[in-house]
């Protein structure tokens, strides 16, 4: 396959802190996630995960809250398959967790 | 002076009221000490356990509220000690008081400290300070604790508690496995050398571990083999299918809070292999009574290279076993225990421990990875999960009462051990039972009860953005009370007298959620009280209210409309002349209903809206380029015969139906304002009888001389008007 099209999958999971919140993501300034009142089970740590298809390399994943007036991007560099996981810590800003493992939850 | 009870016969334990286990306690082997010598322990007559009091019948010199039963238990030695002490007392009027102190050893039998936390009827438990001292027997039933309780501005009060168990609640499991899974509820300690160098080699089970935490663990029957055709076709669990199962399976399930915990071992989550346990249980209304372990999920993979890597596996079903466990026991992750409240209500305020080698921790989270983990990891929870575990009232704790993540009321209140005012929430009657579709208006009184005057803000109690009001419906998740609006009041200070008290009414039917209080049953309504200056707060009694089942079908009907945001805000701004569908309700109200109370109110805000000229925001054109210049303030001309029609009906009718409904603050307010409108009308004759009627009725209902004062005060001002 040709370098300049070799595909990889970005995992991506909504972790803590999300209560009933409207989430878009956009992978490369393109909107490839949105859903309204995503809410974390607190007993595992988990809102949401979704997979997407992106070109290998430099990936810029872009995670926005509109009602809480919050944005966050990340350029990650991704082969194969990357991990990505986005919480809202208790202060009110999206934090990120890479990871070239599944995440576990419990 | 001191009082002294000693009560050398005991009954067999009762559980409190508010655990509904149905079983007695038994007397029980000693919890087994950390890393014990081969000195038998069951002699050693360790302090901690729990210790039980029980009133006589009666006493003419005791408190009638502190009569009933009292559990204390002490937390100083064996298993992990917090230093803590904490009590429950059930009162014989059936209200409970919960309290924890952290301790101090005086000696080696001996421990006092500052009692920090309260909860419950907290008004009638005042005191501040606990000592306890321990006297050993031979004979565990004939241990006592002798307990004094000080400070609070009260005589100090000595109760003789009776040893009853080394643990501190019973607790039962039950670990059902579906056909093919294995349960794994011991671990061999050794087994895998990653490990505590100090770890004590033993075959470590569930239930042992759980003892430790403090806890008498029981078995509630045989374990069951679930057939594989309880998850489908797919051979996987979803949360419903476990719920199900639960239902099914549990030998002990029951739709009510008991200190039991249903644990299954099953092959898969439907969510895959990233999910290796879960406490399914938070649907319906008794949360965390099912837990489940997903053997062949991640869990089952130890790392590449790993020394013993059956070990490991096992080690790790052990570990999630236990952490799933604690979910149902309410404890939260570990980095999940600071967090802002829309998350949740935490008991008291807590910490993250990210880096805790804790049950609750996830291994691969902390610095280090599993490695570092287990490196360190002792099989127990931390300090603070203990201190929840063992202390805290029982409510938050026990399986199936408080929801997942939700600890209630206000356990984040920075309480002072020497309070120097009281807070109060009351009803203007005898008994707090509202009838259906009566708005509940509440009165709180502030009391200085310290021996020196104190300041407040003049309007300390009318400002809402100080003020948590939280509403409980019995089987529902408390709610905070969200008023329609808030007043920023001028800063003012005024002294408070010792034993003064100052008043205020609060309306907490409708707000900003909706109608918090409408459903019929009961309800606990709380309010703390932020004191910004002293960096307190108070915390009200709670107050425990029923709201009546409908008389028939055409109060059902109406309240469709009643329970409206339209008809909540007009009843908290007493009046609106733009709400109408609004107003239409309340004038059926008065239509249908007009012997009743909610008349009272529907009249007072209709004949409010009508008594005076109202201004209003006329938009003529909505569309964004006109809509600015099309704005006008319109001014209403008022209804004065409806107005004094509505009004007169309301506030003279039946004085006290309306003292009673209103409150009697609102209710004085209501009459002074209508009296003032019509004196400033000439009907002064009209103003000087109704303010007559009014001190009848409040002298009839016992308020304040003060208050009559004022009523006097504004006849002679009417009079002299004449």
């Amino acid at each position: 396959m040709d370098q300049e099209n070799a595909m990889a999958l970005l995992s991506v999971a909504l972790q803590d802190g999300f209560i009933d919140d409207l989430v878009v993501i956009q992978i490369n300034d393109q909107e490839v996630f949105r859903k309204p009142s995503v809410k974390t089970r607190f007993q595992i740590g988990l809102a949401d995960s979704f997979e997407v298809n992106v070109q290998e390399g430099s990936v810029k994943v872009e995670v926005l809250l509109p009602a809480k007036q919050l944005s966050e991007s990340i350029v990650l560099p991704v082969t194969n398959l990357v991990y990505l996981g986005v919480s809202l810590t208790p202060e009110g800003k999206i934090s990120y967790r890479v990871s070239h493992e599944p995440f576990g939850y419990l | 002076m001191n009082e002294q009870y000693l009560f050398e016969r005991v009954d067999g334990f009762t559980p409190h009221a508010d655990e509904q286990s149905s079983r007695p306690l038994p007397e029980t082997t000693p919890l087994p000490r950390p890393f014990s010598t081969a000195i038998p322990s069951a002699f050693l007559a360790d302090a901690s356990g729990i210790y039980q009091w029980i009133s006589p019948k009666s006493s003419p010199s005791f408190p009638p509220l502190l009569l009933g039963r009292q559990e204390l238990r002490l937390d100083v030695d064996g298993y992990y000690p917090q230093m803590v002490a904490s009590g429950t007392i059930v009162s014989s009027m059936s209200k409970t008081i919960h309290w924890i102190a952290n301790l101090t050893a005086n000696n080696s039998n001996s421990w006092s400290g500052n009692i920090w936390y309260k909860d419950g009827d907290v008004a009638i438990f005042p005191y501040t300070n606990v000592e306890i001292q321990v006297t050993h027997s031979w004979l565990h039933n004939k241990q006592s604790a002798t307990v004094t309780f000080s400070g609070g501005g009260v005589a100090n009060l000595v109760r003789i508690f009776r040893y009853k168990s080394p643990y501190f609640h019973l607790v039962e499991f039950e670990f059902d496995s579906v056909e093919g899974t294995t349960a794994v509820t011991t671990v061999e300690t050794h087994a895998h050398p990653n490990r505590p160098a100090s770890l004590p080699q033993e075959s470590l089970s569930i239930e042992k571990a759980f003892e430790r935490a403090g806890f008498n663990v029981k078995k509630s029957g045989d374990d069951n083999t679930i057939p594989i055709t309880a998850t489908g076709s797919d051979a996987r669990w979803s949360d419903m299918e476990m719920h199900d199962a639960m239902q099914i399976y549990w030998s002990r399930f029951a739709n009510k809070p008991q200190w039991s915990l249903w644990v299954l071992f099953a092959s898969l989550h439907e969510t895959g292999t990233s999910l290796g346990g879960i406490m399914f249980d938070d649907i319906g209304p008794n949360h965390r009574q099912g837990t489940a372990i997903f053997n062949d999920s991640f869990i089952k993979n130890a790392p590449p290279g790993d020394a013993n890597p059956e070990a490991w596996v096992q080690r790790m079903r052990f570990w999630t076993a236990c952490h799933e466990m604690g979910h149902s026991f309410n404890l939260a992750h570990s980095w999940q225990k600071q967090h802002p409240p829309e998350w949740g209500t935490a008991w008291i305020p807590l910490t993250n421990e990210p880096k805790a080698r804790s049950f609750m921790n996830y291994p691969f989270r902390v610095s280090g990875g599993q490695t570092a983990f287990f490196a360190d990891f002792e099989y127990r929870f931390s300090d603070g999960e203990l201190l929840f575990m063992r202390h805290a009232p029982a409510r938050f704790v026990q399986m199936g009462n408080a929801d997942w993540f939700d600890h209630h009321g206000f356990q984040q209140a920075i309480v002072s051990p020497e309070p120097t005012l009281q807070l109060e929430l009351r009803v203007n009657r005898k008994t707090a039972l509202f009838e259906f579709l009566e708005p509940v208006v509440l009165e709180l009184k502030l009391t200085n009860i310290s021996s020196q005057p104190q300041l407040i803000e003049e309007k300390l109690l009318a400002m809402l953005d100080h003020m948590i009001v939280m509403i409980k419906k019995d089987d529902k998740p408390a709610r905070q009370f969200v008023p329609y609006a808030q007043y920023c009041w001028q800063h003012q200070l005024r002294a408070l007298m010792p034993g003064e008290a100052v008043y205020e009414s609060l309306f907490v039917s409708a707000g900003k959620n909706g109608w918090d209080i409408a459903e019929p049953g009961y309800y606990t309504i709380q309010v703390a009280l932020h004191l910004e200056e002293q960096e307190q707060d108070l915390v009200s009694n709670p107050l425990r209210l029923r709201i009546a089942p409908p008389h028939g079908y055409e109060e059902e009907f109406l309240a469709q409309d009643f329970f409206s945001e339209a008809v909540g805000r007009i009843l908290t701004f007493d009046g609106s002349q733009v709400l109408n569908k609004g107003n239409e309700t309340l004038h059926e109200v008065v239509d249908k209903l007009s012997d009743r109370p909610v008349a009272i109110h529907a009249k007072v805000a209709l004949g409010n809206s009508m008594a005076y000229e109202s201004k209003q925001l006329i938009v003529r054109d909505v569309t964004p380029a006109k809509m600015v210049e099309s704005k006008l303030i319109a001014v209403s001309s008022p209804d004065q015969e409806e107005a004094r029609k509505q009004l007169s009906t309301a506030l003279i009718g039946n004085q006290n139906l309306a003292a009673k409904t209103l409150g009697h603050i609102d209710y004085k307010y209501y009459v002074d304002r209508f009296s003032d409108w019509l004196a400033n009308r000439g009907d002064t004759k009209a103003a000087v009888k109704i303010q007559n009627d009014l001190y009848q009725t409040l002298s009839d209902r016992n308020v304040l001389d003060q208050v009559l004062q004022d009523i006097k005060q504004r006849c002679d001002k009417y009079e002299h008007k004449k």
